[in-house]
């Protein structure tokens, strides 16, 4: 942690709000990118992102300075995230039974069409939109260590103090999370031209 | 020569550049010479490039622009919650004053005493010190409610000019009254003898005292992480933290079933770090408390949540024997000054068995308007 960093975190401790801009200035697109994967919806993401940011400043007092603010974050943000995905299946659970028996493509192409965000604009590329469709399949501890690996760029024991499990786990939920993917995208990447892929 | 199982376990570590050097040895000799792990590499490598190449979105527009709003909503909300520790004092001197204003009050209704003089103008008070002729009119208020500790508000009035001129109100400690009579002492201890029984009588006839706890225990993946997620909802739902151990808040024993207990049986592993780590207390105001627990129960789901019945004790007898106990304190204090026995080590004695008591009583009063939660995070 830098010393301007630790600066920042002591007044946004004290809550200056332009610190606190200041502090995660280079971290709310990380945040906001990593609740697009986790969440696969735009608007939803902008929002989540917001909440976990201002989670982030109601909790900053608590943070302790010993270990890294960047996996404290993202450790805020993967728990916002979950939290929303939770809410969701509980409020399927209890929803009717019709509206349950709908698989989950159904559903998400009834979210989709009734929330045409910008997302499309930029999974309009037909290869990035069957990457982030058989991301958006994976089961959610996968679809984390996947985003945090691949799309943040985060190191196996960074991802486990985030997620605040042993290195082992990551390491298998990554192996697990690209095989559950390659078979995914094996049969659909056939399909397309190699020189489309490279 | 590690077996192709082994390999293909570590083949993601290997493109992540997670594997120490040995690992890397002999995952590299492998790939040499087995054509199927070296096909299931650049299978995998194929995988995690597609992954790596998809494209950072740009933050949405005015992103920044409603996150500086809604930091300062919540900068303007943070400044409004009095820390938990600073409030419980507040609220213990708002109810310190009260009593001590049902006592005064209540000695001029008795009409032994018309001007009924309490020198001396320290207020020592966290609250605040400020100044000092303050006579209070809230004989039987107690804490109300209310959302925020800033709303709580007594009738005081300053500077009185239906009162005595001399009514200064002396809050040395929170021992309680103080008093030092300019009035002839003898004429006003029966007085004053009358008056405290008849604090005791009058309080508890209208008062009615109940005391509330309730324990939450969540299951969770992540105890740790799910701290600040409830810390996050206690505050909106106008809860305040405080120290698991705070002993200002909750400890009275009353007729509570071994909440462990019930904890043990729902967990099939009980990991004693995470239930440590994972213990929080929060105080609610009554009415704050039901939507405090639909919260927790539709985020975490009704399946991972187990609350206890809210138990309610009736405090209404204790507080009166705490009450009637505090009167025959005072009593005893105010024949052994009448004895003259100023300083002696029986009156510190007394003195600080009444401060005692008199805590009791306001923790059993603010009990009443208040709900204790204990939240127990375990890991599922």
């Amino acid at each position: 942690m830098s010393h301007d960093e630790k600066l920042l975190i002591s007044r946004s401790k004290a809550g200056d709000i332009e610190a606190f801009e200041e502090l995660i200035e280079a971290y709310q697109k990380k945040i906001f990118n990593f609740a697009y994967r986790i969440i696969g919806n735009y608007d939803d993401a902008a929002d989540l992102a917001q909440e976990a940011l201002i989670r982030i400043f109601k909790s900053i007092g608590g943070f302790k300075e010993q270990s890294s603010f960047s996996t404290w974050i993202y450790r805020i943000t993967t728990n916002v995230c979950l939290d929303e995905i939770r809410r969701r299946k509980n409020k399927k659970e209890h929803s009717l039974d019709e509206e349950v028996q709908v698989d989950d493509g159904q559903l998400k192409r009834q979210i989709m069409s009734e929330d045409p965000g910008p997302d499309e604009v930029y999974e309009r590329e037909e290869l990035r939109g069957i990457v982030k469709e058989a991301i958006d399949k994976l089961p959610e501890e996968q679809r984390i260590v996947i985003t945090l690996r691949d799309i943040q760029g985060l190191s196996y024991d960074e991802i486990a103090e985030v997620l605040d499990c042993p290195g082992g786990t990551v390491k298998s939920r990554i192996s697990r999370a690209r095989q559950a993917l390659k078979k995914v995208l094996s049969s659909k990447l056939e399909l397309l031209n190699e020189d489309y892929v490279n | 020569m590690a077996s192709c199982y082994d390999i293909r376990e570590n083949i993601c570590a290997y493109i992540d550049d997670e594997l120490d050097s040995d690992e890397k040895r002999l995952f590299e000799e492998h790939i040499r010479d087995c054509n199927d792990c070296r096909r299931e590499l650049e299978e995998m490598k194929r995988i995690t490039r597609l992954c790596n190449e998809l494209p950072q979105l740009e933050l949405p527009p005015g992103f920044k622009a409603e996150l500086h709003e809604r930091l300062l909503e919540v900068q303007g909300s943070q400044d409004k919650i009095v820390k938990p520790g600073r409030r419980n004092k507040i609220l213990f001197w708002s109810g310190t004053f009260a009593s001590i204003a049902a006592g005064i009050l209540l000695i001029f209704l008795t009409g032994g005493i018309t001007r009924f003089g309490l020198r001396s103008s320290k207020m020592t008070a966290e609250s605040g010190g400020q100044s000092t002729n303050m006579v209070m009119a809230a004989p039987t208020q107690r804490a109300m409610p209310a959302a925020g500790a800033e709303e709580r508000q007594y009738e005081v009035q300053e500077d009185s000019k239906a009162y005595s001129s001399k009514s200064v109100a002396s809050y040395e400690s929170n021992a309680g009254l103080a008093v030092n009579q300019e009035t002839d002492r003898s004429a006003t201890v029966s007085d004053m003898k009358a008056a405290q029984s008849m604090v005791a009588g009058k309080v508890v006839e209208e008062e009615t005292a109940v005391n509330r706890i309730s324990t939450i225990t969540i299951l969770v993946e992540d105890p740790q992480a799910t701290v600040e997620i409830v810390r996050t909802l206690a505050f909106e739902n106008s809860g305040e933290e405080a120290a698991a151990d705070d002993e200002t808040v909750g400890t009275m024993k009353i007729g509570f079933s071994d909440p462990t207990a019930a904890l043990k049986s729902m967990e099939t592993e009980v990991d004693v770090n995470d239930a440590a780590a994972g213990q929080m207390k929060f105080i609610f105001p009554s009415m704050n408390y039901d939507a405090f627990v639909e919260a927790v129960s539709e985020l975490f789901g009704e399946a991972n949540v187990r609350i206890s019945a809210l138990v309610t004790e009736d405090m209404t007898d204790t507080l009166n024997e705490l009450i009637a106990e505090s009167a025959r304190i005072d009593n005893r204090i105010r024949e052994l000054q009448k004895g003259n026995n100023t300083g002696s080590s029986e009156i510190d004695e007394l003195e600080k068995e009444k401060e005692n008591v008199d805590g009791q009583i306001e923790r059993i009063r603010l009990g009443s308007d208040l709900v204790t939660v204990t939240v127990n995070i375990n890991k599922k």
